[in-house]
């Protein structure tokens, strides 16, 4: 089944690079949506279906993990599969972002295989795998 | 000092090969900068008024300062229209912005790898094309700089952590 992605990075070449990798993964991604930062991606959350988001950690106005927080508040956005893609791997942000009930954590660089892999299990685990 | 340098060249090489398919090669130990800069004309490409495009991110933590990174504007052009997968060049601003989002990755990868328990805070990169001359008055400044060999030219990881 083909899923409704949101990837959000402030880098408009990394959103796109994401996007590529996404693609080239083998992972079936039916619309894929972008933000700038966590407070565009709140807009397109309540715009569009979305069913599964790829964010970055630092961005401008609202970060992804703030971003989590407010998503996280509603029950409508609560299930959405999170994932942050970012090139700080520390304990506490990995903590933070498992107390919230963050997916995973994808670390900078990637390779594709890997995005596949994590987020396949991810949407067998909310039961639309 | 040699803890981070190892440190900052492995992560160097993981991210060029990962991301970009490329190997680099790092030149000869240009040891911690104590005011006197490598001449860039003399392992540049040779072009006095050739670009680079300069990122820089400011650090915040148990260390802090600055990480900056130098790329030629070429070699940036062709990396982004690789890293794209497109067939035309890229403008200006799509490579800038390519080359602050590599030293995202290696700032927050040198930074994580000397230990995972240490919080810091990055600011967003700062991006500017910067001309020879300008890049000898900053290879000048107090700092470490690691230089790497791509395809033939150049690229300065600059570390000013203290």
């Amino acid at each position: 089944m083909p899923y409704n992605v949101l990837i959000v990075d402030d880098s408009q070449t990394m959103r796109k690079v994401i996007r590529k990798s996404v693609v080239l993964s083998g992972f079936a991604m039916e619309n894929c949506w972008e933000a700038g930062n966590g407070k565009e991606a709140l807009a397109v959350v309540q715009a569009q279906k979305v069913d599964l988001i790829l964010t970055d950690f630092n961005m401008p106005e609202m970060n992804g993990m703030e971003m989590a927080q407010e998503l996280k508040k509603t029950e409508k956005y609560r299930q959405i599969p999170i994932f942050f893609i970012t090139a700080q791997e520390n304990e506490a942000l990995r903590k933070e972002g498992a107390a919230l009930g963050v997916q995973g954590f994808i670390p900078k660089p990637f390779q594709p295989e890997v995005i596949r892999d994590l987020l396949q299990k991810a949407m067998e685990k909310t039961g639309n795998g | 000092m040699d803890d981070l340098k190892n440190r900052a060249a492995a992560v160097m090489a993981n991210i060029f090969e990962t991301m970009f398919f490329i190997f680099i090669e790092p030149q000869e130990d240009v040891g911690p900068n104590e005011g006197e800069g490598r001449k860039l004309s003399e392992t540049g490409p040779g072009n006095p008024s050739a670009q680079y495009f300069k990122s820089s991110i400011q650090v915040e933590g148990e260390l802090s300062g600055q990480i900056k990174l130098y790329l030629p504007h070429d070699l940036s052009r062709s990396m982004a229209q690789n890293f794209l997968g497109l067939d035309e060049e890229v403008p200006q601003s799509q490579a800038m912005d390519m080359v602050g989002e590599l030293l995202n990755m290696i700032s927050g990868n040198l930074l994580s790898s000397g230990s995972k328990k240490i919080v810091y805070k990055l600011s967003m990169p700062s991006n500017e094309a910067v001309d020879s001359q300008e890049l000898e008055k900053e290879f000048r400044q107090q700092g470490m700089n690691l230089d790497f060999d791509v395809e033939g030219q150049k690229i300065r990881l600059q570390i000013q952590l203290h």
